[in-house]
């Protein structure tokens, strides 16, 4: 059976009608108000060049004795867990009675262009660590790990122990080439010494086109044609406003520590192998035996799910979780299903181990 | 809306409905136009798209994907025209494939020249191009003829080192754009892949009784069809090498380019990209050592502190002891 049901007439409606609504559509974005991200208050406990810890107020009246540090990824900024009321991990945290930190590790420019995973790992993140125990007057925090921040804590739980209770990843690569992993296939043959070599730091525009590219018709051209779909509504167009400051709002990463973290991370899949090297110390995952809960996105397509899963079989813990969340790798923090399902299941499972 | 609280500066957004309503009152008027809605929404584009640049973002990219949906209309045009009007007893898989094979062979002599393609398969090359442009002294896409231009250097004069450094400059550009080429060759390829895709799901849609019943349907199928097709290209080999080439060719460009304006900074006797790296570095190494300094005093101290408590508490023990050892009495 022919599936066309279009006629002449019916076209020539959609599309005055589409242009009515098009016209509308031009005017409310210029209209719109409040798109700021941002839905918790926060104060900054300390700064060290371009970081910023910053601790967020609390929301009940008691908050569990052991914080809890969100540690970010280089790569885009760290409000996404924040991003707005009713679409915040931190929100959700917080009215679970969580004490919350979170690192911001600000725009990087020339002057951290020698930045090395040592300095991030043993050096900032360190020192940020020390900094919640002191505030919070505990001897161990909780670390919660984002994307790329999940493999650096994994780093640093690896490498420090002693200052770490529990440790929780979210859709955080461990192996980087497993088969259906499409950002590691892309930079397998990268000559990535020349990139940084003759750029420097890493401009943050390069990497957010190099994310659209993996999905380029859905992500720079399906999305805007459904943008005007919903512009009528101002909460939900003010919504798509955020995401779309925040895909755009990419730092520039710092040389060498990009230069590190593609070569052994992505290139070498160096962390599962047990040959990954922060300054002078090796990362043996095995010296991870706190309690660990692993969350991954079903449908994630930066970090399959099998790249985070291969967490279980490396590390030395007796107590290890996973938790699959059916969605992608940024809907994990913003959709409505996150709100409901991830905030309670950390509280839960921090609160359960002390 | 009028020229004053316009989104586009200058442009009069009441004059501009007003005259693409009388262009589409016209079809009415029973004028004699080839695809009269097009025509009239062409006019449109040709007054808003102008006025939009890159930098204005959503509202951009919400412009120029409205044209792609308009220009569904325009690529499937025929086909559409074809399909509604065909008999139940006509074989509309032949028409189907009349017009999916004509688009096909389209994509197939684009590769075969290695050329960019056109919308609504620009996503790619757009995205592409955005990709690398910043990577490039100069924007990587060509012009209206499809030409890229050997860009421009600075030349000092005419020793006979810079000059062959020029001639390697053009030799490491030619074959970034060979590699280029190499690309939207594939990319084209793909976009043949992506017809096929179109086909099966369309001739899939009329086994299963399905229905296309708007132009939004259409654009959404093609572009899930070019999704697939793209996705599916990604993750080969072949894909991965071909997209480093075109990285690591562009690179090397950048590189020596940076190379020859050092050269000329350096005649001139102002600062380097190298001299300041050089800097950076050893200011970076200066405060790993102030503070890997600092940390070891700050052992040194604590370990003095611990000693100062020992010692005073061996001292006060020896208070209380006599010349032979024993405790004092009283003691």
């Amino acid at each position: 059976m022919n599936p066309f049901a279009l006629d002449a007439e019916s076209v020539t409606r959609e599309i005055l009608e589409f242009n009515s609504r098009l016209a509308g559509v031009l005017g409310r974005l210029g209209n719109l108000n409040g798109v700021e991200p941002g839905a918790s208050e926060k104060e900054a406990v300390y700064r060290e060049d371009k970081l910023v810890l910053y601790r967020f107020k609390p929301r009940t009246q008691a908050q569990h004795p052991v914080p809890v540090l969100i540690v970010y990824a280089l790569v885009n900024r760290p409000y996404m867990a924040d991003l707005e009321n009713g679409r915040s991990l931190v929100q959700g945290m917080l009215d679970a009675g969580l004490d919350v930190y979170l690192i911001d590790w600000g725009y990087p420019d020339q002057a951290d262009r020698y930045l090395t995973l040592d300095d991030y790992i043993n050096g900032y993140l360190d020192r940020c660590v020390d900094q919640v125990r002191q505030h919070a007057t505990a001897d161990r925090i909780n670390l919660l790990g984002i994307c790329q921040g999940g493999t650096f804590s994994l780093c640093y739980t690896a490498l420090h122990p002693e200052k770490v209770h529990n440790l929780i990843t979210t859709v955080t690569p461990v192996d980087f080439q497993t088969p259906n992993d499409a950002l590691s296939h892309l930079v397998r043959n990268v000559d990535i010494d020349l990139c940084v070599d003759t750029l420097g730091n890493i401009p943050g525009d390069l990497l957010t086109w190099t994310f659209l590219m993996l999905k380029p018709f859905r992500l720079m051209g399906q999305k805007y044609m459904d943008l005007s779909d919903i512009l009528d509504d101002p909460a939900r167009a003010a919504n798509f406003m955020r995401m779309e400051k925040w895909i755009f709002d990419s730092p520039d990463q710092a040389g060498e520590a990009y230069r590190q973290f593609i070569r052994d991370f992505y290139q070498q899949n160096a962390l599962i192998k047990g040959s990954v090297q922060i300054g002078d110390q090796s990362v043996d995952l095995q010296n991870i035996t706190v309690p660990v809960l692993n969350i991954y996105a079903r449908d994630d397509h930066l970090v399959p799910p099998d790249a985070a899963k291969a967490l279980g079989g490396c590390i030395g813990s007796q107590d290890y979780t996973e938790m699959e969340f059916p969605g992608g790798h940024i809907g994990i923090y913003v959709s409505t299903r996150a709100q409901e399902m991830l905030p309670p299941a950390i509280a839960d499972w921090v609160k359960q181990r002390g | 809306m009028n020229k004053e609280n316009s989104p586009f500066p200058g442009f009069d957004w009441a004059e501009t409905q007003r005259r693409f309503l009388d262009a589409v009152s016209a079809m009415g008027a029973g004028r004699e136009q080839s695809n009269p809605w097009q025509q009239a929404l062409e006019f449109w584009w040709q007054r808003a798209l102008p006025s939009v640049s890159d930098d204005q973002g959503v509202l951009g990219n919400l412009l120029r994907q409205s044209q792609a949906l308009f220009g569904i209309n325009e690529q499937f045009g025929d086909l559409l025209k074809e399909m509604v009007s065909c008999e139940p007893s006509d074989d509309w898989q032949a028409i189907l494939d009349k017009h999916l094979d004509r688009l096909k062979a389209h994509f197939m002599d684009l590769s075969k020249r290695g050329a960019p393609s056109t919308s609504p398969w620009q996503e790619p090359l757009d995205t592409w191009a955005r990709t690398l442009s910043w990577l490039s002294l100069l924007s990587p896409t060509p012009d209206a003829g499809g030409n890229y231009g050997f860009p421009d250097l600075p030349s000092l004069g005419g020793s006979r080192g810079f000059q062959q450094r020029q001639l390697h400059a053009m030799e490491l550009w030619r074959a970034y754009l060979e590699k280029l080429q190499d690309y939207h060759a594939e990319m084209a390829r793909v976009g043949a892949r992506a017809v096929d895709q179109l086909r099966d799901r369309i001739l899939a849609m009329g086994e299963g009784g399905k229905k296309i019943t708007s132009l939004r349907e259409l654009y959404d199928l093609w572009t899930d069809c070019c999704e697939q097709a793209f996705g599916d290209e990604v993750m080969t080999d072949a894909y991965a090498e071909l997209y480093s080439a075109v990285v690591n060719a562009l690179v090397e460009f950048k590189q020596h380019s940076q190379m020859m304006v050092e050269e000329i900074l350096g005649a001139l006797d102002l600062p380097t990209r190298t001299g300041l790296d050089t800097m950076q570095r050893r200011q970076h190494e200066m405060r790993r050592e102030i503070r890997s300094a600092s940390e070891r005093e700050s052992e040194n101290m604590r370990a003095i502190a611990d000693l100062k408590q020992e010692l005073e508490t061996l001292r006060r023990e020896l208070s209380t002891r006599s010349a032979d050892g024993k405790p004092k009495e009283g003691e």
